[in-house]
């Protein structure tokens, strides 16, 4: 598992997580965050088997994580604890580079995104129009692929302990939240007041 | 890289008409001097390329140039909710204090406030993101109390007499749209797009959401006529974009307009053939703002166009070149995955001209790179 897919797949699966990857502090924060909250922090929908938990709390908290922590190194949790003699060498990966994406528009083969660079020389900070192949979309992400979607574009590097290297990119859409039916009432009625109340001439 | 803000010189006189068009390649804003130091807004826009500073461009332009935002502007107009029109929006109406805003009625209505209400709901760092400046800007006219006039084609929106302008003569505002039709439409639009129950958060919607509800301007200060086009497009219906504007009755008195704000960045799609017959004067002085997204505009078919009319003048780069610096690997990693980065911070350039009201004289024109005059067109300075 890596980075970005903590963002999304993972963060439903805490299990899953804490057995099989470590994600430096980012993943220990996300980790304790999710075991943190409280069965009040109520889930609407959003496909979590932990149905009683709150996605948007947990989607918030963990973009905000990602947000404020840029962690280039990834382990695995193997590597970093109780390793026996015969298991397989740890594996590391590097982010070379890391952006968050919306899509603006999308066309049979390639999308249009406007990028902010979270991490990496040169891409940290800067805002981009990227065009970008389909085919970079997991079969498991398409569904996600329209206009307004967010998600991240993750250049990373693996090196394995015998010295060899690869890199791989990765297309990583985010799972919103879901509007849940009292926001949208709250909502309805404030727009209502606040047109109520505008000083029209 | 942008012009510097301490190069701007100095303020217009009292008795000048000033029209300052600012186009970054994303966006755009527009100010006029009307005259004795009473200014009209019309959209916003920030300078992506400058970090430190993230004021709205009218506000670092006219502090620039020694006027006070709250007292000298008069109107602020957006003139449609697209985030390539109203950046930096909410801090400039709270710069400009005694400013009225105008917009289009359809802005203020039940069913767009409770859209864009239901857009920022969601509350995570990026739902609703594109529409939170309009919201934004509700909120705080609803909280300052301050006046807003709904845009309707024929209406004035601001008229000041000639006796508190040194030159003399009335200058009015008057809104040539949108339509009733188009006000109904963007309304209807609205509602295919309002946000349901169970529905995944999002941040606005699709850029090709149409130019719906578009304001466009008719300034006129004494003999000099100005067209801020807005993104008016051409229909087929009669009812809508540019067939509309020529059926307004305020039609009748408006002059031919010796500068246009050519309308949706130049786009073939924006040009009314007969409306540029009728109501812009020979060689007129018309200014683009680029449109570098995904669809670029204008092309040069655009500008031929264009610069066989009047001089043309483009505010913004086109065809920015890429960006450097990244690590080799991330090249590399991009160029096999086939995906293609362009740099959206693009420096801001200005075109500024001015004119003296009453006396039948010429354009002057400023250029602050990149803004630059397009190839083609009689020489500079000849209205």
């Amino acid at each position: 598992m890596n980075l970005a897919r903590a963002t999304t797949t993972g963060i439903f699966d805490p299990t899953a997580t804490a057995r099989d990857v470590t994600l430096g502090r980012q993943a220990h924060e996300y980790v304790g965050a999710f075991h943190r909250l409280r069965p009040t922090d109520a889930l609407v929908g959003s496909g979590s088997p932990q149905g009683s938990m709150s996605s948007v709390s947990l989607m918030e908290y963990v973009q905000n994580a990602l947000d404020a922590v840029a962690v280039p190194t990834i382990r695995t949790r193997q590597a970093s604890t109780s390793r026996r003699a015969d298991a397989p060498a740890p594996v590391a990966h590097q982010a070379l580079a890391e952006w968050q994406g919306m899509v603006t528009e999308v066309g049979e083969t390639h999308f249009v995104a406007e990028l902010q660079g979270k991490i990496g020389q040169g891409v940290s900070g800067s805002m981009e129009e990227a065009r970008i192949p389909v085919d970079e979309v997991s079969p498991e992400d398409r569904g996600l692929l329209r206009p307004g979607a967010f998600f991240r574009l993750c250049i990373t590097r693996e090196m394995t302990p015998h010295g060899s290297s690869r890199r791989y990119t990765q297309v990583v859409f985010r799972r919103m939240p879901a509007y849940r039916r009292e926001d949208l009432e709250a909502a309805r009625a404030e727009a209502r007041e606040l047109v109520r109340e505008l000083r029209v001439e | 890289m942008s012009f510097a803000w301490s190069s701007v010189g100095h303020p217009p006189a009292d008795d000048e008409v000033e029209v300052t068009v600012f186009g970054p390649g994303f966006g755009e804003c527009v100010l006029v001097h009307l005259g004795s130091a009473h200014w009209i807004i019309v959209d916003s826009c920030i300078d992506a390329s400058d970090t430190q500073d993230r004021r709205p461009v009218a506000e670092r332009y006219l502090r620039a140039l020694g006027f006070d935002p709250a007292a000298d502007v008069k109107l602020i107009v957006a003139t449609h909710w697209h985030d390539d029109h109203v950046r930096g929006m909410a801090r400039l109406v709270a710069a400009c204090a005694s400013a009225a805003f105008g917009c289009s009625g359809a802005l203020v209505k039940q069913e767009f406030v409770e859209y864009v209400k239901m857009l920022e709901t969601a509350r995570t760092t990026t739902a609703g993101a594109k529409v939170r400046e309009i919201g934004r800007v509700l909120d705080l006219l609803h909280s300052t109390g301050r006046t807003i006039k709904y845009a309707i084609g024929s209406r004035p929106l601001c008229g000041l007499d000639g006796a508190r302008l040194a030159h003399g003569h009335r200058a009015t505002i008057t809104a040539l749209s949108p339509s009733d039709r188009e006000f109904t439409l963007f309304l209807e639009h609205i509602a295919t797009m309002m946000p349901a129950h169970g529905q995944p958060a999002m941040a606005a919607p699709p850029r090709q959401s149409p130019n719906l509800a578009s304001v466009v301007l008719a300034v006129s200060v004494g003999d000099v006529n100005l067209c801020l086009a807005a993104d008016m497009e051409l229909h087929s219906d009669q009812l809508r974009g540019w067939n509309a504007v020529l059926s307004e009755a305020a039609m009748s008195s408006v002059g031919p307009a010796s500068m246009v704000k050519v309308a949706h960045h130049g786009s073939h799609n924006g040009h009314h053939v007969p409306y540029w017959n009728t109501y812009v004067a020979p060689q007129p002085h018309c200014v683009v703002t680029p449109f570098n997204r995904s669809s670029k505009l204008p092309r040069d078919t655009d500008i031929d166009r264009l610069t066989a009319l009047g001089t043309l003048y483009i505010t913004g780069p086109r065809n920015l070149p890429k960006p450097v610096a990244r690590d080799g690997a991330v090249e590399r990693s991009l160029w096999e995955s086939g995906i293609v980065l362009r740099d959206l911070q693009e420096p801001i350039g200005m075109v500024r001209l001015r004119r003296a009201v009453g006396a039948g004289g010429n354009w002057q024109a400023d250029i602050f790179p990149p803004a630059h005059r397009a190839r083609g067109g009689p020489p500079m300075g000849i209205a």
